[in-house]
């Protein structure tokens, strides 16, 4: 396998990530028990297990591995770690790394527990914890994201990968087209790992390589775009088809829901079909909420099929004609206002650690009694600040919110 | 060619159940000479190692040193009601990759259980230097381990010139037990200077209940913040090790 064949085993081996790595490192140093674990996230592929191998070779640490999609239940994550998060190592090295794979990979429901006992081992490791995601914004994290430091892996450069193909080639003694490793790249998007994979597929047994041999990949896992998928949930006549069109798409339901809804309207015309939609969207829309609200991810596949089935099916015939889709107005109002909603997130916590209560207790329940009185009085809004150990800016910013 | 006989298979269910306490799948290493295991668990805090020879078995044939890897946890669900008086026979079929048990006693049973892949890394064998050596009944470290664990989570070792003491202290109380060097189930006594160590309960329990259950002594060695040794012998010709690493403070 190339993937273990030319995987870093220094830092400075492991491609692009400087940031990231710099960031590690000075977690690292100044990691003390009891101290945050690093969440490392980002997408496939790039690098996130490896730069941990290689820290643990380079420091000379043990390394604790564990997969969390292998591992996942309390007992197991417990079996595995919970003993020995406090004991040296019996191999006599400087000290250990312990690093969860994976941890997006824990089922909700069933592994309300998983969740647990990785807290657990957080707070109470003697070591440094590192723990690797896809997702680190997934709602089963949120507890675990508390006591992380954040640190993200971005998708690796295309050039880079190429750069690193071609030294794989030169090593093995391999002659490959310069188009077919853009090509093998590109297809990658950023994903080094896959990358590596194809090459060795395409090479096997072989020393010239050419453009055309990309065909020799077929169709492995081909990402379709959301617009794509749209097209076939509006357009196909067959639930199933509708169905498995966003099976591909790298997103998740939740939010492919929204695309669904914000372009429906475009599509449908007959205000039956558009009224059958409608009603599809809001059982989906029931489903979604429940699934939040009792974190019960069984439900998702009702959700799944009436979005996509359930609006396919909404239409007497297809309409014969090309919409552009858009993109949701609400994903767009909702990254325009991330650093914001942060900071009012941020300020709301304060004030809700001061009154002992939720932040959406302060959000529904004081902040309108508060503000209108900040309104009334001319000096409230100082107090309020001093009271809650706020900024000017923060009380404006929150302020803003209510009007 | 590969075939031992075991005049007692609850005894070997035991032993099973003290490699199990680590490890999840065991690779033997079947020698002329015996059979051996060494394995550690999954984190890196504790081992063991396991020998018993040729003679230690009713009957013992081995031609050529080879590994066999089972899974413990199956082995001992299929030996689960062995009857006292029993014996088993082991023996290999490589051409369905299968390990036989043939039990005897009451009736006769035979069961078969895939090999798995072995592992293929050694372990060393820790290079320690031990400052205090305490040789004792088993069975009052093991009641000694469990009063420590009704309290907390650790225990320290502390050796003197004339005492092991073990101690476990939490907010829900202190537990303190000591073997004194003159006391009768107290056989050997060697410690250079003050020895402390730390280490947690959670794995040592496991230990010591599986070591009692297989031999009456235990010769428990360790040194100042380093890992603790625990000796059973196996009588006749047998050897059962445990290795624990200490606690970080």
């Amino acid at each position: 396998m190339w993937t273990v064949k030319y995987k870093p085993k220094r830092l400075a081996e492991v491609v692009d990530q400087a940031e990231a790595k710099e960031k590690l490192l000075r977690w690292l140093e100044e990691w003390k028990p009891g101290g945050k674990a690093a969440l490392l996230y980002g997408p496939p592929g790039n690098g996130k297990t490896c730069t941990v191998e290689a820290l643990a070779e380079e420091k000379g640490l043990d390394l604790l591995q564990t997969n969390a999609s292998d591992v996942r239940s309390e007992e197991k994550i417990e079996r595995f770690l919970g003993r020995s998060v406090k004991e040296a190592s019996l191999l006599g090295t400087r000290g250990k790394l312990i690093l969860i794979d994976e941890v997006d990979g824990l089922e909700a429901s069933a592994d309300r527990g998983g969740v647990r006992a990785i807290l657990r081992i957080i707070r109470e490791s003697a070591f440094p914890v590192i723990l690797t995601a896809n997702d680190p914004w997934d709602r089963r994290l949120y507890e675990i994201r508390d006591l992380c430091e954040l640190i993200e892996f971005k998708k690796v450069p295309i050039r880079d990968v190429v750069k690193r193909l071609e030294y794989i080639c030169r090593s093995e003694g391999v002659k490959a087209d310069p188009k077919l490793l853009h090509a093998i790249a590109e297809k990658n998007r950023g994903d080094l790992r896959g990358a590596i994979l194809d090459l060795e597929t395409i090479a096997q047994g072989r020393k010239q390589l050419t453009p055309e041999d990309l065909e020799a990949l077929g169709k492995r896992e081909q990402e379709t775009d959301i617009f794509e998928a749209l097209r076939t949930v509006f357009k196909a006549r067959s639930a199933l088809s509708a169905k498995l069109s966003i099976s591909n798409v790298d997103m998740d339901p939740g939010e492919i829901f929204w695309w669904i809804a914000e372009n429906v309207a475009n599509e449908y015309e007959r205000p039956e079909d558009l009224a059958r939609a409608y009603e599809a969207l809001a059982r989906a829309d029931l489903f979604r909420s429940r699934i939040i609200h009792r974190q019960n991810w069984r439900m998702q596949a009702y959700m799944v099929d009436l979005m996509t089935a359930g609006v396919s099916q909404a239409k007497k015939e297809p309409y014969r004609k090309f919409t552009r889709y858009q993109r949701p107005e609400r994903l767009r109002f909702y990254s325009k206002t991330m650093v914001e909603r942060e900071k009012l997130n941020q300020a709301l916590r304060r004030i809700a650690s001061r009154l002992h209560c939720s932040t959406r207790k302060v959000k529904t329940e004081f902040l309108p009694y508060l503000l209108y009185q900040a309104k009334k009085q001319k000096d409230f809004a100082e107090k309020l600040a001093s009271a809650f150990n706020l900024t000017r800016e923060e009380i404006n910013l929150i302020s803003s919110f209510y009007k | 060619m590969f075939r031992v006989v075991l005049s007692d298979a609850r005894a070997w269910r035991r032993l099973l159940d003290a490699i199990s306490t680590l490890v999840e799948e065991a690779t033997f290493d079947v020698k002329p000479e015996g059979m051996y295991l060494r394995a550690m668990d999954p984190s890196h805090v504790a081992m063991v190692d396991f020998e018993y020879e040729k003679d230690a078995f009713q009957e013992f044939e081995c031609t050529e040193a080879s590994k066999i890897c089972v899974g413990l946890g199956e082995m001992l669900k299929l030996l689960k009601r062995v009857g006292s008086g029993e014996t088993l026979e082991i023996s290999l079929d490589r051409e369905a990759n299968r390990l036989v048990m043939k039990l005897t006693g009451r009736y006769t049973r035979r069961f078969a259980l895939p090999l798995l892949q072995p592992s293929t890394s050694e372990l060393p064998t820790p290079r320690l230097a031990f400052d205090a050596r305490v040789k004792l009944d088993a069975d009052h470290l093991r009641d000694a381990i469990l009063e420590v664990s009704n309290v907390s989570d650790q225990v320290r070792f502390i050796a003197g010139q004339d005492k092991l003491s073990l101690i476990g202290e939490s907010e829900t109380g202190k537990v303190e037990i000591d073997f004194e060097r003159d006391n009768p189930s107290v056989y050997e006594f060697n410690v250079q200077g003050e020895v402390k160590a730390l280490y947690g309960v959670g794995f040592l329990e496991d230990m010591v209940k599986a070591g009692s259950d297989n031999s009456k002594l235990v010769s428990v060695e360790f040194s100042t913040d380093k890992p603790v040794k625990l000796d059973y012998e196996l009588p006749p010709k047998g050897r059962l090790t445990y290795y624990l690493a200490p606690r970080i403070e």
